[in-house]
């Protein structure tokens, strides 16, 4: 990876930081809510016991309303920190499972 | 609810509105025009205006020599796809994909008379094609990334609305009094008011409906498929095999295929309909597959699918979706709900009058949230800057519908190389778009322009008909009752419609009644003070 592409990613990484930091609702539902809604998504997918494809037909018409469930959520909740940070952890635990458990054959 | 849960949710609905709102607006009044892509097809081109025989004549020679001939040279035939004639389409269109020498993606495609089987000359793509496509990607260029980036855009807006919906439906704390709830006689604003809530309220599922399936269709290609990556880290050939199933390998055995005019006659098993196109894989080798295609017989599914041996006929599987009865059956449905093409032309009427009240609550939405600060007390920044804001959203809203219009007459009177139709067709689009907003900011008055604006799209609709007669010679009033009147249709529809557009603008207030702002809410609008916040 260049030098230049590893400064454009710490930019970003440290834009989405600042922006959580001071606007986590509004960083929420335009960010951390998608991030969150597609690995979880990948984690039902890889996780829940049904037949493949089937569960692939219904997740592809489940995760667009995951995402919008996260998305209403982040002005639901009282706590703007506690939005931003249930995503990121969703996000993070999400992306911790499809790391580990090996694909569907 | 408490009153912050109730304020925040109401500043949600306000400021997705205000600030996605107008792409919802354009997105909601293009796919209105949308609707009608087979219909205004069919107006757009008058070789077009034919009936189909039943009976399909022979193609079979004819296509096999253009796919020999046409993918010479080349390394792999890709797919190769005949679709039979139908009433929109009364001609054979042939398609082929293959790797030329240099091992690129190559693309043709060949239309044939439907009786005579000969060649038809290529007409360019232009108001049809645009005006389905500006819906479904708003024709996104390709130095921005391309149509695939704007279809996903498309799909955001569709998730943007039912946020709105849903933020709008829990806004509403006394949803059945402001159903019913209707003042015209009240002030400018809360006439629009009730009709964003009235409107909204009644069309509900209808506009839940078209969020669902236009988000399903928009982003599914960005969010499932990228979910599916992730679970499958990055490797997509296992990711397509596991979902599709495995694909048949060519073999290098050559076979002698199906030819078209034996697929044509292979009617659906159960509801004994015609084949309306097939695809073939690994053309002319013993390992060839044919998807044939067919009208469903339920009529709420895209296509039934029968695939058969490319060289026997033999049934291999049933459409793929159908294996999975019920998941499969819903995503089939997406593409059919969102378009209305499952109950016959009165149903897309009916699409079209609840399409165009989403656009007219999507306006209004915008408009009250710029009267609510320019001449209410919710304000913080200067008169003139919500005048501003105002001419901007006025002269995109009512400069769409001029717009989409002023094609229909570009269509007619283009006198260039077919090859340049789309480019032509799309800077005339645009360019009478932004004229509709530069005359916003000329004309320094919203209710002026929306009046003028709205007689003026009234009246080039209404011109379509005579446009039509003088260049095709086909005056509608002659094929109303003809084999294939749907041209004839078009054109009346445009009367009607014009007509009513003109009606519409000349009831529209010329200005504003009153000029207040800065004065406290209930002494500027007593009315406003009596009703509860949206």
């Amino acid at each position: 990876m260049s030098p230049v592409t590893i400064g454009i990613l710490l930019f970003i990484v440290a834009f989405i930081g600042v922006s959580t930091w001071k606007a986590p609702r509004l960083t929420s539902i335009i960010f951390w809510s998608l991030i969150a809604a597609i690995l979880f998504g990948a984690v039902l997918l890889l996780t829940l016991p049904f037949e493949f494809r089937p569960l692939a037909l219904w997740l592809s018409l489940a995760v667009p309303l995951i995402w919008l469930s996260f998305q209403f959520w982040c002005y639901w909740d009282k706590k703007g920190w506690r939005v931003a940070s249930v995503l990121i952890t969703v996000s993070i635990v999400s992306g911790v499972i499809v790391a580990l458990v090996p694909p569907p054959v | 609810m408490d009153r912050a849960r109730h304020l925040r949710n109401y500043d949600l609905h306000s400021w997705t509105g205000i600030t996605l709102g107008l792409i919802v607006y354009i997105v909601a009044l293009t796919g209105t025009f949308a609707l009608f892509d087979n219909e205004i097809k069919t107006w757009e081109d008058p070789t077009l205006r034919v009936a189909v025989a039943d009976e399909t004549p022979p193609i079979a020679d004819v296509f096999s020599t253009w796919v020999e001939e046409t993918s010479a040279g080349g390394t792999e035939l890709e797919f190769v796809r005949l679709n039979y004639p139908t009433t929109y389409t009364p001609y054979f269109w042939g398609f082929i994909q293959y790797h030329d020498e240099n091992d690129e993606h190559v693309n043709a495609n060949q239309k044939w008379h439907a009786e005579t089987g000969e060649t038809i000359a290529e007409r360019g793509n232009g108001l049809s094609y645009w005006t389905l496509n500006i819906h479904r990607d708003f024709m996104w260029p390709s130095f921005l990334g391309g149509r695939q980036i704007g279809r996903w855009l498309v799909g955001i807006v569709g998730v943007v609305l039912l946020l709105a919906i849903l933020t709008g439906v829990i806004a509403h704390t006394k949803i059945r009094e402001e159903a019913y709830s209707m003042r015209l006689k009240r002030s400018q604003r809360l006439k629009w008011q009730d009709s964003h809530k009235v409107v909204g309220l009644w069309g509900l599922p209808f506009f839940s409906m078209i969020a669902f399936t236009g988000a399903f269709l928009g982003v599914i290609g960005l969010v499932s498929q990228l979910t599916a990556a992730i679970a499958f880290k990055g490797d997509l050939d296992t990711l397509i095999g596991a979902v599709l199933g495995p694909e048949a390998e060519r073999t290098g055995v050559e076979v002698q295929m199906l030819s078209a005019d034996e697929i044509a006659q292979m009617r659906h098993p159960e509801s004994n309909a015609s084949p309306q196109s097939f695809v073939v894989r690994n053309y002319g080798d013993e390992a060839s597959e044919i998807d044939i295609f067919y009208a469903p017989d339920t009529q709420l599914s895209t296509v039934e699918i029968i695939s058969v041996d490319g060289a026997t006929g033999e049934r291999i599987t049933d459409d793929p979706f159908k294996e999975q009865p019920l998941a499969g059956h819903f995503v089939n449905a997406m593409s059919p709900l969102h378009y209305g093409t499952y109950g016959g032309i009165w149903l897309k009427f009916l699409y079209f009058i609840l399409g165009l009240s989403l656009s007219v609550i999507t306006a209004l939405g915008c408009m009250m949230w710029i009267e609510r600060r320019k001449h209410g007390n919710e304000g913080t920044k200067s008169e003139a800057f919500y005048n501003r804001l105002g001419y901007f959203n006025t002269g995109v809203i009512m400069g769409l519908p001029v717009a989409a219009i002023s094609i229909f007459y570009l269509d007619k009177l283009y006198v260039g190389a077919e090859s340049s139709r789309l480019a032509a067709t799309g800077s005339v689009y645009l360019g009478v778009w932004v004229i509709g907003l530069a005359y916003a900011f000329v004309r320094r008055n919203d209710y002026s322009t929306t009046r003028e604006l709205l007689m003026l799209t009234g009246a080039l609709a209404m011109g379509i008909p005579v446009l039509n007669g003088i260049t095709t010679g086909d005056w509608f009033f002659a094929h109303l009752t003809a084999d294939h009147s749907t041209a004839a249709w078009v054109d009346v529809s445009m009367l009607i419609c014009g007509g009513a557009t003109i009606v519409a603008g000349y009831l529209s207030p010329a200005e504003r009644k009153t000029k207040r702002r800065a004065v406290s809410r209930a002494a500027s609008e007593p009315e406003a003070a009596a009703v509860p916040a949206e």
